[in-house]
């Protein structure tokens, strides 16, 4: 008898043992390359109808943050995912976007431009069905082992190109500054990343809006007002309106778009 | 010997399970009352003074209704002890604080609150307002609606904006020890100055009317919804959108209402939904 109650106590504990040490409900966690895809900037007309040639764009970044969608995740192990990453946290009052499951911590200045791609360093994401991009904007500055003739030092971005309208040419110069910690949230990023799998994740800079083909990253930016004296050269700077047009277009996520390489 | 066994066996058995149950149980906290109010606190009942604004202006608001329901309170992660779906509206330029509920709750630490703002339907109770306010909610749909007026010391502007916004805070930091017999308050508390931030990311924004006032095209004085929404903010070198593709002012201002809610003055909330 007492044998009997022994094993049925003993047999009806092995689920309950089983749900606490079994590991198999966490998700696992996978080391990824990112790099900058350097192969350029497709050529494209905005809104005002100027033919853009971007010969040159390099961007200074720092914290990748990899996002599923929603706040939660179910299949999530909570303890694991904090002990990974932080909780995205908006300011206070404002939103968050998605919830961060992956990350690459690290300043980066991106160039669109090397000819190559640029490695960024290896990404930690949890398994999860992957839908954004986040990163922080910041202004390059020595430690990033720029020169001190480098355009970029102490901005955010420097792009150069020409615009052309008719047969018209202007080249253009622009310096960006964007806030220190200003984020990019939400760029277009989906990977159904599952154990085993060993993808690289390949940062674009895209000239569309990808999601109407459209909008571009130059749109409000109208070359042959801004060449005042006819010199066919176009510096844009910061405090300028048209400054603050294109930096305005370079936060918003429709143009970062974070490729999947398998 | 075999009756003596089987009662040894009984009463092992039934001290495991009283040992089980003190393990597990949990002593009764006694009850205390917990009494959840709103406010606007001194910026909406009186006024946002110059000295808060980066540009001169100053703000003061003749209404600021707000449609709030969705309230849940809880100790922890426990389930709440506190939950009232009843959407009620309420006049915070009214002096409040006002209460919202008054409930009979075991005592404890309630720590988590939640709560929604979103468009008063068919079926809001006044919290504090008038009936025609609630009339104006329901019938416009508004989640937040403000009357005011502006001035820079020459120049004045009124305005009158109803916001369908609809927005949840949740994992609000409450801070009430309630302890048996005791009594203890949770304050929803509305930061109106939000209204005029100049960005909707910075951890530091400035205050700013100046370009609000700038949206009046027709030069009558009103700062009207269309006006904001016909007002380019592209150019300008503040009103940060971060990645958002927002370009006018009322979709900016629209925005920033979800930034209002906040719990026991300076205790923040996660802020769930955007735009409508």
């Amino acid at each position: 008898m007492r044998r009997v109650l022994s094993w049925t106590v003993l047999l009806s504990l092995l689920p309950l043992l089983a749900a606490v040490c079994d590991p198999a409900g966490e998700p696992a966690r996978l080391v990824l390359p990112v790099v900058v895809d350097g192969r350029g900037v497709t050529a494209f007309r905005n809104a005002e109808g100027y033919d853009i040639d971007l010969s040159a764009c390099r961007v200074a970044i720092r914290d990748l943050e990899f996002t599923i969608a929603g706040e939660t995740h179910a299949g999530l192990d909570e303890r694991l995912r904090r002990l990974l990453v932080p909780v995205a946290r908006a300011h206070p009052g404002h939103y968050a976007g998605g919830e961060v499951t992956g990350e690459l911590p690290g300043r980066f200045i991106v160039d669109f431009f090397s000819g190559a791609d640029g490695a960024l360093g290896d990404g930690t994401l949890l398994e999860g069905d992957y839908h954004g991009l986040n990163f922080s904007f910041r202004a390059a500055d020595a430690a990033d082992g720029i020169e001190t003739t480098d355009p970029l030092l102490g901005h955010t971005a420097w792009l150069a190109g020409t615009a052309r309208r008719g047969t018209d040419t202007w080249a253009f110069d622009a310096v960006l500054d964007i806030d220190e910690g200003t984020k990019m949230v939400g760029g277009p990023f989906t990977l159904a990343l599952r154990a085993g799998m060993s993808p690289t994740l390949v940062l674009r800079l895209l000239a569309f809006d990808p999601s109407t083909e459209e909008e571009t990253l130059f749109d409000g930016i109208d070359f042959a007002t801004l060449d005042a004296d006819g010199d066919g050269v176009v510096a844009i700077q910061p405090g300028d309106a048209a400054h603050n047009i294109l930096r305005r277009r370079l936060q918003v996520h429709d143009h970062w778009w974070l490729d999947v390489r398998r | 010997m075999v009756r003596r066994q089987h009662v040894r066996l009984g009463a092992s058995l039934v001290v495991y399970v009283l040992a089980a149950a003190a393990a597990c149980g949990e002593e009764d906290p006694g009850q205390g009352t917990l009494a959840v109010e709103i406010w606007g606190e001194d910026f909406i009942e009186e006024g946002i003074p110059e000295s808060e604004f980066a540009d001169g202006w100053s703000v003061t608001f003749d209404k600021f209704l707000i449609a709030v329901d969705g309230l849940a309170i809880a100790r922890g992660s426990s389930a709440p002890d506190v939950e009232d779906a009843t959407q009620r509206i309420f006049d915070l330029t009214r002096p409040g604080p006002f209460s919202f509920l008054t409930r009979l709750v075991p005592a404890g630490r309630y720590d988590r609150a939640e709560y929604r703002v979103r468009p008063a339907a068919t079926g809001a109770v006044a919290g504090n307002a008038t009936t025609d306010d609630v009339d104006r909610m329901v019938a416009g749909g508004y989640a937040v609606y403000v009357e005011g007026t502006a001035t820079d010391g020459t120049a004045s502007k009124t305005f009158r904006w109803g916001f369908d916004s609809d927005t949840r805070y949740t994992e609000c930091h409450a801070e009430a020890n309630l302890v048996s017999g005791g009594a203890g308050t949770v304050q929803i508390t509305i930061h109106a100055d939000h209204l005029f931030y100049d960005d909707l990311f910075s951890e530091t924004p400035d205050l700013r009317f100046a370009e609000i006032g700038r949206a009046d095209a027709d030069g009558d004085g009103e700062v009207t919804a269309a006006e904001l929404a016909a007002h380019d903010i592209t150019a300008l070198p503040d009103y940060g959108t971060g990645s958002l593709p927002i370009d006018n002012l009322w979709d900016f201002i629209e925005h920033l209402t979800a930034s209002l809610g906040h719990i026991d003055g300076e205790g923040h909330c996660h802020a769930e939904g955007a735009g409508h």
